[in-house]
């Protein structure tokens, strides 16, 4: 969790704060690409909207397999990628992208509801650079963090 | 059961047969800690969703419809904690629950954990009142998500064997050597002879005026083991019909060389 500002016992409930993203037109894209490979559809289909809604280009594969080959095709910015995956887990995937010239300068994020320290120190170890909760962080909070890294 | 020999298949020993496979497949090494990690998937959609749509439609909706997706926020947070309760439960008995600890500023740390209820009290009419320490040393080396939900849990109980119309104040103590965090409601109370079962696995209060025992009997279990673990403690002083405190005590980050004075 982020170090907090102070807020007050007032401040407004959910249901009453101001939109993150608005549902007019969306952000000016900032032309950056973003991967995002996750075998549950609602939830990849959740990150690929809100970081269409921030302007991002969105890339979205299912299995590392896939994420690594549409990677190599068209290499992105920023790498949104579950841990627990079939044919490829999100380390071995972060691993590959760190190891292969084309791929190493992108961002990896491992995105997943396993709390787990020695899985996160393992996967900052091979190079991603956060290891986030999915159920501790809204999907606009998660894409608000793309910026964070690229 | 003997197995039949030199019998054609016929589905009584078939059935037979399946009953004995049944009773050799091993049971997984930690069903709990599986099912619980398997529940986060579809919770974590429909709180995604459920975020993304509030996000976007509150300013749009009638009263109603607000208060609609506020209990289906509010409904949501409870199965996560409830999951979260489950999985926490399975790590502490597997003795895989490690700390992540780093330096935080306890007053805005706390006070962000308890604005985040403010809806849930609402719902039950209840009012919420934070009173801070206005002088004393108040960093603290704490793993903020293990921390986070001892307070959540604290704060849930509070609303939950609160009295509509009720208060929950939570103040902070600051002394020497510790920080002491006090949740007061002005619910239910406990009976002298169930205080010291508290924060024992499972022990649930007997409600009285239900008929019943309401919760798992995990989260204060859950709370114990990790302000335990932070070298805290935490204890309860309640009295039947005129509310309970429930106080926890975390040592303060004097010796980390980063928050020395």
């Amino acid at each position: 969790m982020d170090e907090p500002t102070t807020p007050t016992l007032t401040s407004n409930p959910v249901s009453q704060q101001p939109s993150v993203t608005s549902s007019a037109e969306p952000k000016a894209a900032t032309g950056k690409k973003v991967l995002i490979i996750e075998d549950d559809v609602f939830i990849r289909d959740l990150y690929e909207m809100q970081a269409k809604k921030m302007g991002y280009q969105v890339i979205t594969a299912d299995n590392g397999e896939e994420g690594i080959n549409k990677a190599k095709a068209n290499p992105p910015d920023l790498l949104l990628t579950d841990l627990m995956l079939p044919k490829l887990d999100g380390i071995s995937i972060v691993k590959m992208f760190k190891s292969d010239p084309t791929l190493s300068k992108t961002s990896c994020l491992i995105i997943t509801n396993l709390e787990d320290a020695t899985k996160e120190k393992e996967a900052l170890a091979v190079g991603a650079s956060a290891y986030i909760l999915k159920i501790k962080n809204t999907p606009s909070k998660v894409v608000e963090m793309f910026k964070n890294y690229i | 059961m003997d197995q039949p020999t030199n019998q054609a298949p016929t589905k009584a020993n078939q059935s037979t047969q399946v009953a004995l496979d049944q009773n050799q497949t091993p049971a997984p090494v930690d069903f709990v800690s599986m099912v619980a990690h398997e529940l986060k998937t579809p919770l974590t959609s429909l709180r995604g969703y459920l975020s993304v749509f509030i996000e976007e439609n509150a300013k749009s909706m009638t009263p109603e419809q607000n208060m609609f997706l506020s209990r289906m926020d509010i409904a949501s947070t409870q199965l996560s904690t409830l999951v979260e309760n489950l999985l926490n439960t399975s790590r502490i008995e597997r003795g895989v629950i490690t700390l992540n600890p780093e330096v935080v500023e306890w007053v805005p740390f706390v006070k962000t954990i308890f604005v985040e209820f403010e809806n849930r009290a609402k719902e039950r009419k209840i009012e919420l009142e934070f009173i801070e320490p206005t002088t004393g040393f108040t960093k603290l080396m704490v793993d903020k998500l293990r921390i986070t939900e001892v307070i959540s849990n604290l704060i849930t109980n509070a609303i939950t064997y609160n009295k509509e119309g009720g208060k929950i104040i939570l103040s902070i103590e600051v002394k020497d050597n510790e920080v002491v965090t006090h949740v007061q409601d002005t619910g239910i109370g406990i009976a002298k002879e169930a205080q010291g079962k508290l924060f024992e696995k499972y022990y649930r209060v007997q409600n009285s005026a239900a008929g019943r025992a309401n919760g798992t009997g995990l989260g204060l279990y859950v709370s114990k083991v990790f302000v335990q673990m932070h070298k805290g403690k935490i204890w309860v002083n309640s009295e039947s019909d005129k509310g309970s405190t429930f106080s926890f005590s975390l040592p303060v980050a004097r010796d980390v060389p980063s928050v020395q004075k």
